[in-house]
């Protein structure tokens, strides 16, 4: 199979998953002419369909035959004894189910075997064992009944095989009284305190390890791990310290740590065990009495000197409580519990749940809103504007509120909506205006969550219906969401149509709402600037600001005009003027609706990314720390809708020169971006500016890498020839030029020059960026000096468009310094890298490693020149900065080391 | 033998040298490293329990820190131990099919009772074969389900590994889950 064939392959099957399932079979037919490919999908999705996974399990077996010395031992013997079963296995060996092969009254015994790797300590371990538990005679502690060696001198060990449950099984099944659970748990302190008393420790109290019998026995198993602690030492407290073993949940802190291990250690096992056996099969809202909730939080404190100095003392603490007598433990530590309490339960009370009731309120009001505005219609209008704009918070509200970890939290907030579709569904609402409305509000939240099928359709419905009574203006109200949903899944189609029916409607119907009617025109112009039609675009988000002027709207939407003409001029490449519409835009906003807004947040980040292009770094910083301060305040720290503010920080990183910061925190945005509702749409952006990053760190196959991933993930979204997909490109051309490929670069620059003239003009300084990259390859492979002459005009305009102190330019004029000096031009080589490597340290940051890596340049034509005590200078004074920002494989580093080595030819680092 | 987890991490922060030589000269002691720990693991879980080739990885790795790793060591340290689990497993499937071939002797002298049941082992060599081949296919999906079989890492982890989100990591891992199984069938 090509590679070509593979990725067809992939298409197909991601292509076909996304068809529901009648639907496939003739849409792979449409698709896929090659009969062994179309067999080989047909096969994996019939493979995806079915449960279970054959290589999980061959993994998991495989290992289990490993360890515990292979499969199917049933029947066999060791000794007297016939194994019945295998009971479990771990590490290296197995406990087996068995009976005494001659026995007349068939006594079953529990067998542990060590088997598998024959490693010296387990062996030791399973000897301790058979010793510790030849002193242990307790009546809740699993007797050992004989031990052997087997021939080829591996011990093992007969045990009382305990036909029982785990202890919170056991309290979950049989729901034991409040009183019977303290007197069990009683019972299985006094044989931890007699294993104490013969000086084990025990080390791994858990529940699968406290079987509790049909009689309602409990029984200790399993001293594997225990310890013997030295009866001849001077130590008033025994401790030991052994290899790290824990169970999470049940061993305490100092065992977590691998610090000595004493009593006190499995006192805190046992206050863990105690608390579940406390809670196990009972409801939430039947909390323990607080005394017995002061003897856990004693038993389980993290300082081993806040516990109870024994088990003994925990036992006569338990022992007070049933005797009704005041428990000690509850006069202290009551500050703790409280602390506690709130810790455990704040993810329960957080935010998302607030937002799931809030939500359920918000379409409960826009309902009986709407059944008001019959009678108040004007009144009710502007209302439903300020439920509009509440919902919008709310959703960012709903986003923030989904803890990346805990997903079941948005099934709370779908289910709420669920139910709201139900309720329209039902005759409840017969009334078609009011059913207009509501279909309206659900689809609205749906489309906020970024759910877009059922917003989608719940809006076309709304739409139909209020087209069917004649209210144009409830329908504009729905094609402009039903639009603008369908942008955000690329659907054009449905966009096109939706959003030029309502404009053509808004401009129609003079009467309708001017609010109302400036968004109709103003979304159309947004979708236009989406599918890269810019210059129109402008045209009709200019021709929505005056409407909204006109009709004096709240100064807030006309705000929001303002900050839509300053995407449009960005994407024109018009930067000053860009700047100008954010700065406008958030004087409105700090005056109409205050800093702590999204809003206000949303048009900082606008100015910030200008900014940089404009290589105003300043400006670019103090926006991006105001709006992420704003938005941690409005959403928390973990909030999926900081992506976006972490991925205007990590930008900032990169063009400081700290990439790997850049890159850890791009993974952090990309980690929130995932987390939220319908996650991960915007790993195309974070791919290619990662790559941008290791771009920085001079390691350049790696920068490919993310490149080509970003380059794929544009192509399936925006198509093959978007501008969006041409810059990722461009940066792709950019460094496989870095690595000699000039074929390679030479044919995509090519491309994306094609793209940027059509889609862009030829004025537009990303155009410029793209000629500039043409020539460079060109002089790669064919030097001239036309060319240098021709790549420093190019510069010149990128500069003019851009500035001297954009990241850009400045990448640009250090390769170009490079070549000058390829090319002999010292004199004027050497004054173009102390300007550079200035603008770098006076514009950007002092330290700025790019600079450094420039002097590298410097050291190289000091040289050539034969200036040794300069260069050696030079060198010493950036060696420091060279070795902590980049690392040990980066093309600076390899530079740094030819260098070293007096080596001034290229080919030893490119 | 003790030093082993210094001398990994040692190795580790070596990485950026030679990759090659590095992974190479790891591969023995994390073989070492994880061995150890499966017949140590099993001491502290008792009965009951199937060991999982995550919690061995995760605690070899555990052994390695309070030193100085950072995160790229951490991934190489994932990406190496992934690849050793696999040998290990892979190695042992075969010693199973030698000893079915009448080899090595058991190491535990059972004396014979009934039937015995067929070893699973030897379907594990196709597996390895099919995911060689499907590296071959497309690397980035191979090294996906090397990551979720062999060192069982969460889809966060493996997805943090691969460089990529959790959504591209999810199609990666069924992709690639169904051309396996199909393969296997």
């Amino acid at each position: 199979m090509s590679a070509g064939d593979w990725k067809r392959l992939a298409a197909l099957f991601h292509g076909a998953l996304e068809q529901i399932e009648d639907a496939r079979d003739a849409w792979l037919a449409s698709e896929c002419e090659d009969d062994e490919i179309l067999q080989q999908v047909q096969a994996m999705l019939a493979a995806d369909a079915e449960a279970g996974d054959p290589a999980e399990e061959l993994v998991a077996a495989t290992l289990h035959d490993l360890t515990s010395g292979g499969p199917g031992v049933a029947g066999k013997s060791l000794g007297p004894w016939r194994i019945i079963d295998e009971l479990g296995s771990g590490g290296m060996g197995s406990v087996f189910l068995a009976e005494r092969a001659d026995d007349e009254y068939r006594r079953r015994v529990a067998l542990k075997l060590i088997r598998g790797f024959p490693d010296p300590a387990s062996l030791d371990r399973l000897r301790a064992e058979r010793q510790i538990l030849a002193d242990l005679n307790h009546p809740n502690i699993a007797a050992m009944i004989d031990g052997g060696t087997t021939d080829d001198g591996q011990p093992y060990l007969v045990m009382e095989y305990i036909e029982g449950v785990p202890v919170d099984q056991w309290c979950k099944e049989t729901l034991p009284s409040l009183r019977q659970r303290v007197a069990l748990f009683r019972l299985i302190c006094d044989a931890v305190q007699y294993a104490h008393r013969n000086l084990v420790i025990h080390r791994d109290l858990k529940p699968n390890n406290v079987l509790v019998t049909a009689e309602g026995r409990p029984v200790l198993l399993d001293f594997g791990i225990a310890k013997l602690m030295q009866p001849d030492s001077n130590e008033p407290d025994q401790v030991t310290r052994g290899a790290r073993y824990y169970t999470p949940g049940f061993s305490s802190p100092e065992q977590l740590a691998g610090a000595p291990v004493s009593t006190a250690s499995d006192v805190y096992s046992l206050g863990k065990l105690f608390e579940l056996m406390l809670a196990a099969g009972r409801g939430a809202t039947e909390a323990a009495p607080q005394d017995l909730q002061a003897i856990v939080a004693r038993a389980t404190a993290d300082d081993p000197v806040d516990r109870y100095s024994s088990v003994e003392a925990l036992a006569a603490d338990v022992a007070n409580y049933l005797d009704g007598r005041p428990v000690q433990a509850a006069s202290r530590r009551l500050g703790y519990r409280a602390w506690k309490f709130v810790k455990r339960n704040r993810l329960a009370v957080g935010t998302a749940a607030v937002a799931a009731v809030a939500m359920l309120g918000l379409i409960g009001q826009v309902v009986v809103e709407s059944q008001r505005s019959r009678e108040a219609e004007a009144q009710a209008r502007v209302e439903a504007a300020n439920a509009n704009q509440v919902l919008e918070f709310l959703v960012e509200l709903i986003e923030s509120a989904a803890p990346g970890e805990a997903r079941g939290e948005d099934v709370t907030v779908m289910q709420v909506l669920e139910q709201g579709r139900e309720r329209i569904s039902a005759e409840a609402i017969a009334d078609p205006a009011l059913r207009v409305r509501t279909l309206f509000a659900l689809g609205n939240v749906y489309s906020a969550l970024e759910v877009q099928a059922p917003a989608q359709e719940l809006l076309a419905e709304s739409a139909r219906l209020a087209r069917e009574l004649g209210d144009v203006e409830e329908e504009v109200r729905a094609l402009n969401v039903l639009g603008v949903s369908a942008v955000l899944v690329d659907d054009r189609e449905l966009a096109d149509e939706a959003l030029r029916r309502a404009a053509a409607l808004a401009r129609a119907y003079p009467d309708i709402e001017a609010g109302e009617r400036a968004s109709a025109i103003n979304d159309l112009g947004l979708m236009m600037i989406y599918f890269e039609d810019r210059q129109r675009g402008r045209e009709l988000i200019a021709e929505a600001l005056t409407i909204r002027e006109e009709a004096g709207l709240a100064e807030r939407r006309v705000a929001t005009s303002y900050h839509n003409l300053g995407v449009a001029e960005r994407q024109l490449g018009n930067y000053r003027e860009a700047m100008r519409f954010y700065r406008k835009a958030l004087e409105i906003k700090a005056r109409t609706i205050g800093r702590i807004h999204p809003s206000y947040a949303i048009s900082l980040r606008g100015l910030g990314k200008v900014a940089a292009k404009v290589g105003e770094w300043e400006l670019r910083r103090d926006s991006i720390d105001e709006a992420l301060e704003i938005r941690l305040e409005l959403f928390g720290p973990d909030a999926p809708a900081l992506h976006r503010d972490y991925k205007d920080l990590a930008d900032l990183h990169s063009d400081m020169g700290r990439f790997e910061k850049a890159i850890e925190t791009y993974r952090r945005a990309m980690d929130l971006d995932s987390a939220a509702v319908g996650g991960g749409s915007n790993e195309w952006l974070f791919a290619d500016h990662i790559g941008t990053a290791y771009k920085g760190l001079g390691l350049p196959e790696r920068a490919e890498e993310r490149y080509r991933h970003s380059i794929d993930l544009r192509e399936a979204r925006f198509g093959d020839d978007s501008a969006t997909t041409a810059q990722a490109r461009h940066n792709l051309a950019w460094v496989l030029l870095q690595q000699g490929r000039l074929e390679e670069a030479r044919s995509i620059a090519d491309r994306v020059l094609e793209v940027r003239l059509r889609e862009l003009g030829e004025a537009h300084p990303d155009t410029i960026a793209s000629l500039l990259l043409s020539e460079r390859i060109d002089h790669a492979g064919q030097p001239s000096p036309d060319r240098l002459d021709r790549i420093a005009e190019l510069i010149s305009q990128l500069a003019e468009a851009r500035s001297e102190n954009s990241s850009g330019v400045l990448a640009a004029r250090s390769a170009f310094v490079r070549m000058l000096l390829d090319d002999g031009q010292t004199e004027r080589a050497r004054a173009e890298m102390e300007t550079t490597i200035d603008r770098y340290r006076t514009r950007l940051v002092e330290a700025h490693p790019l600079a450094a890596a420039l002097e590298l340049d410097l050291v190289r034509l000091d040289l050539l020149e034969d200036r040794t005590d300069s260069a050696r200078a030079r060198l010493e004074a950036q060696r420091a900065t060279l070795l902590e920002a980049f690392p040990e494989d980066s093309r600076h580093r390899t530079k740094l080391a030819c260098l070293d080595d007096g080596n001034t030819d290229p080919a030893c680092w490119r | 033998m003790d030093n082993d987890p210094r001398q990994i991490t040692q190795l580790l922060k070596q990485w950026g040298n030679d990759q090659a030589r590095v992974r190479e000269a790891l591969m023995p002691m994390v073989y070492e490293q994880l061995r150890r720990i499966a017949a140590r693991q099993f001491a502290g879980e008792g009965g009951g329990h199937t060991l999982q080739p995550t919690a061995l990885v995760n605690e070899a790795f555990l052994q390695l820190e309070g030193s100085t790793l950072d995160f790229n060591d951490r991934r190489h340290f994932y990406a190496v131990a992934s690849r050793t689990m696999r040998r290990i497993l892979v190695d042992h499937a075969r010693a199973r099919k030698r000893e079915k071939r009448g080899g090595d002797r058991l190491r535990v002298t059972l004396s014979d009772g009934n039937a015995v049941s067929d070893a699973p082992s030897a379907d594990l060599l196709d597996l390895d074969q099919a995911m060689s081949e499907l590296e071959q296919h497309d690397e980035r999906v191979a090294h996906t389900l090397e990551l979720s079989y062999f060192a069982g890492l969460t889809r966060e982890q493996a997805a943090e590994q691969l460089d990529v989100s959790v959504r591209t990591l999810d199609r990666d891992l069924r992709m690639g889950r169904a051309w396996l199984k199909a393969r296997l069938a």
